[in-house]
C-alpha cells in the first residue's frame, strides 16, 4: 500500500491517501481510500432542479392579478430556495454517504433523508470476500458500480453503492485484507 | 360572509390576502425548522467525517437558517 499516491478523482468521490478522518479512527490508523457514489449519480437530481425552476420561471405568467408585487416575489423567493435546498439536499445525501478504507478497517457512513445515520465499521481481519458488482449501460460508460464486502460470522456485511472503479477499490481492500493476514 | 367580515375587521384586506399571508407564514416557520434540524444533523455527521471541506458546509447550512428566517421576517411583515 505505500505505492499509492495521494489523489482525489471523480470531484472526490474515490480519494487515495486523502486528509479525511474520522471520529472512531485509531492513532495509528491510516485512512487509504474514501469512496463516495460516482457524481454521474447527481445528475437525475440536476435534471429534477432545472426542471422545477423551469416551471417556476414559466408559473409566473400565469399568476393571478390579485396578487401584489410582494407576494409575486415571496413565491419567487421560496420556490428558489425550495429548488436550492432540494439540490443542497441531494448534495448532503451525496456527500456524507461515505465508505472508508483504512489500514485497519472499513468504516461505512450513511446519511439518508437528514434524519437517518449509521456508520459501521468492520475489522479487516474479519473480512470474507470482496465483490466487484457492475452492469448496465451507464455503468460500464462511467465505470462505476457496487462493492459488497462479505464479513465473518453474524457481523452486518458492508455495501458501498454506485461507487467509481469498483474493481480498483476491490483489488485495494484485498491488498489490505492480505497485508493484515500476514501480519497476524 | 360572516367570517370575511371578522378577517376584513382585523386586517382591514380580503380573505384571499389572509390565506396568502397565513400560508407564508407558516411555510417560511416550516423551512426555518426543517433548516434548524439540517444543520444540526450536519454538525453531528461533521464530527463523524472530518475534513477540510466540513467548514463550507456548516457554513452554509448557516447560511439556509438565515434565509428561513429572512423569509419569516418579510411574510410577517411585507405580505
Amino acid at each position: 500500500m505505500d505505492d499509492l499516491q495521494t489523489s482525489h478523482k471523480l470531484f472526490h468521490s474515490f480519494c487515495i491517501k486523502p486528509a479525511t478522518r474520522f471520529d472512531t479512527q485509531g492513532v495509528d490508523e491510516e485512512v487509504i481510500l474514501v469512496l463516495r457514489a460516482h457524481p454521474v449519480t447527481l445528475v437525475p437530481i440536476l435534471i429534477n432542479g432545472l426542471v422545477l425552476f423551469f416551471i417556476l420561471f414559466f408559473t409566473n405568467f400565469f399568476f393571478p392579478s390579485f396578487l401584489t408585487l410582494s407576494q409575486i416575489l415571496f413565491i419567487n423567493v421560496f420556490f428558489l430556495v425550495f429548488i436550492g435546498n432540494y439540490l443542497w439536499f441531494g448534495f448532503l445525501n451525496w456527500y456524507f454517504n461515505v465508505g472508508i478504507i483504512t489500514n485497519k478497517g472499513i468504516v461505512d457512513v450513511d446519511f439518508n433523508l437528514i434524519i437517518y445515520k449509521e456508520t459501521t465499521y468492520t475489522l479487516l481481519s474479519h473480512v470474507e470476500d470482496v465483490t466487484a458488482k457492475s452492469g448496465g449501460f451507464f455503468e460500464s460508460v462511467f465505470d462505476f458500480g457496487n462493492l459488497f464486502i462479505q464479513t465473518a460470522g453474524t457481523e452486518r456485511n458492508t455495501e458501498f453503492l454506485n461507487i467509481p472503479h469498483p474493481s480498483s477499490a476491490a483489488k485495494i481492500i484485498n491488498a489490505l485484507v492480505q497485508k493484515e493476514d500476514t501480519h497476524v | 360572509m360572516f367570517n370575511t367580515d371578522i378577517v376584513s375587521f382585523f386586517t382591514g384586506r380580503s380573505l384571499g390576502f389572509f390565506f396568502i399571508k397565513s400560508f407564508s407564514i407558516v411555510f417560511s416557520l416550516l423551512f426555518t425548522v426543517y433548516a434548524v434540524v439540517t444543520f444540526k444533523q450536519v454538525q453531528d455527521i461533521t464530527k463523524a467525517v472530518l475534513n477540510e471541506r466540513n467548514r463550507f458546509i456548516m457554513l452554509y447550512s448557516w447560511i439556509q437558517i438565515m434565509i428561513g428566517i429572512a423569509l419569516l421576517l418579510y411574510a410577517i411583515f411585507f405580505i
